[in-house]
């Protein structure tokens, strides 16, 4: 009865303000923003990882990543473009060391496309071998002209950026590389990133290690300890590049199976391994750490722990800027976040190119990788967006866990 | 959440919105206010909701989340004591029987939690052990509050329902 006499009281209330739809809006982008953090992002694993904590923070992190026109001519027409549709995007791996002289050439090491389906539910990443034997077209970057020729694929990103040093260097490697895999594959890329390994060890530092899985026994030829210390490198190597023998009182690092969690420069030297794998599978066995490495940064990336410590978010973002040059294809990094937002740590799908088996030749006396048939149909299949398809007839192509 | 929980959701918040309203009223004494409140308080239900359905009784709950945002909003920097030449002090001025808006005077000469106790237990008709939980405090500590806005209250009751109920 109280009640009664309160009501009366208050008399007759104003309209109400109170706009529910507006809350329940803003209660569903909070929700969506957490997900992209807490969850995961968006699709080159590293690069957008780093975005994806930008949502959180503000803007620092889309200041934190250095937007470049990398594409050049083999992007998209930047005047039209949106993040709708499946979307190719090329992440580049160098292994630019410190005191590398601009004489000396940065390869790329690591060439992956990630593909993003239409949906932007999921993203494949798909590795293209080193050795890939490639036509390479010419080209001129303003200081040196490549004719053009038959080459190695990751030379390509050495001959265009040939007498250019720092971001020019990248841009133009990264510009005749996308090119050349444009001719290969017929894929035009969105967007692109490079990642200097040397530096992303700081990235992996910052976050404090990373978890993942070895999937074989794997012996540093670069890494070993010597007294206690560690030492590079841990192997002697033969004039044309194989491995000898352990240097004397070397014991090289040694990674054993099993899941568990590695330093960064532990992962660092793991993921750079190809020469003494236990199942002698090479480049595809390195090829394959990698993409299982880039999921484990973006899973520890967006994992929570990473996002509500500012301290170490902070270092996380700084070491990013300093590894990694992007290339938004004309649409703004938070856009690319948004629109793939749906993509968790655990919808990165990593795939075995020519199946992850060696399909050698040798021409004038150098060993080359060709992509196999069923490879050419795969890249024909992420141009077409078809991946799913090609991937459920070939089930051994994705690499589980 | 999934949409059938925010079906349930909007319809619960649609059919609680004026009485949530007038509680906060009560409780701020301001409608702006109160508005900002009822919006602060149905966010937090929207993160919470499962949370919340959970609950025994869904409207206590509801009703403890908007109590306690209106005690974390007076602890605000721009809501604390200001000094003033004005004693601020003064008698609870005597419930007129024959003006509402006494007991309205009433509420705002009540210190916080004394309104906030005095508005659950008495508008929002919650047992004293409710009210008690809602605030964290001791059912003997509602029982106090009350006591002196209760003489108030229940001789303006009487003379204005007399023989109603």
């Amino acid at each position: 009865m109280y009640q009664r006499l309160f009501d009366e009281s208050i008399g007759t209330p104003p309209v109400s303000t109170v706009d529910v739809e507006a809350i329940m809006r803003r209660q569903r982008r909070r929700a969506r923003l957490l997900r992209v953090g807490a969850v995961g992002g968006s699709a080159t694993a590293v690069l957008a990882g780093s975005l994806a904590v930008a949502m959180l923070v503000g803007l620092p992190a889309t200041r934190a990543v250095r937007p470049q026109h990398l594409l050049g001519s083999a992007g998209p027409d930047q005047a039209h473009a949106t993040v709708g549709g499946a979307k190719n995007i090329l992440v580049v791996g160098i292994d630019a060391r410190p005191d590398q002289g601009t004489s000396q050439l940065a390869r790329a090491d690591s060439i992956t496309i990630v593909h993003i389906p239409a949906g932007h539910a999921s993203a494949y990443l798909v590795s293209i071998p080193r050795d890939t034997l490639v036509d390479i077209p010419a080209y001129s970057n303003g200081k040196h002209a490549y004719p053009g020729g038959k080459d190695k694929i990751n030379a390509a990103f050495a001959y265009g950026a040939m007498g250019l040093t720092g971001d020019a260097a990248r841009g133009s490697g990264f510009a005749l590389l996308a090119r050349t895999l444009r001719d290969l594959t017929g894929i035009t890329f969105d967007a692109g990133a490079v990642i200097d390994f040397q530096g992303f060890q700081q990235v992996v530092s910052a976050l404090g290690g990373v978890d993942m899985c070895v999937d074989e026994k794997t012996t540093s030829i670069h890494l070993g300890y010597k007294g206690g210390k560690l030492v590079s490198p841990a192997y002697q190597l033969n004039p044309d590049g194989s491995v000898s023998r352990p240097l004397p009182g070397v014991t090289p690092v040694v990674y054993d199976v099993g899941c568990r969690h590695l330093a960064a420069w532990q992962a660092l030297d793991y993921i750079r391994q190809s020469q003494l794998l236990a199942n002698l599978d090479g480049e595809y066995g390195r090829q394959r750490h990698e993409q299982q490495f880039l999921k484990a940064v973006f899973k520890q990336l967006t994992s929570s722990g990473t996002l509500t410590d500012p301290v170490r978010l902070a270092g996380v973002l700084s070491a990013l800027n300093k590894s990694v040059t992007v290339d938004d294809g004309g649409v703004p990094i938070q856009d690319w976040l948004y629109a793939m937002r749906g993509i968790g740590a655990d919808d990165l799908i990593a795939t075995r190119t020519n199946g992850g088996a060696f399909n050698s030749r040798q021409v004038d006396g150098r060993t080359y990788e060709v992509l196999s048939d069923a490879s050419r149909q795969f890249l024909r299949a992420v141009r077409d967006d078809d991946v799913q398809a090609f991937l459920s007839a070939h089930p051994d192509w994705v690499v589980s866990s | 959440m999934k949409r059938t929980e925010e079906s349930e959701y909007h319809e619960f918040v649609v059919s609680r919105l004026e009485p949530l309203r007038r509680t906060a009223y009560l409780l701020c004494r301001d409608w702006h206010t109160a508005d900002d409140l009822v919006s602060i308080t149905l966010g937090k239900l929207y993160r919470h909701w499962r949370r919340a359905v959970a609950a025994q009784n869904l409207d206590a709950y509801v009703r403890g989340m908007l109590t306690n945002a209106w005690l974390d909003e007076r602890r605000r920097p721009w809501r604390r004591e200001q000094v003033t030449d004005v004693v601020p002090d003064a008698a609870v001025p005597a419930a007129d029987p024959a003006d509402p808006a006494g007991l309205q005077r009433l509420l705002e000469a009540l210190p916080p939690r004394r309104r906030a106790v005095v508005v659950l237990r008495f508008y929002c008709d919650l047992s004293v052990a409710q009210t008690a939980d809602i605030l964290g405090i001791s059912e003997g500590a509602v029982k106090s509050q009350v006591a002196r806005g209760l003489q108030a209250l229940r001789s303006l009751a009487d003379t204005t329902y007399v023989g109603q109920e």
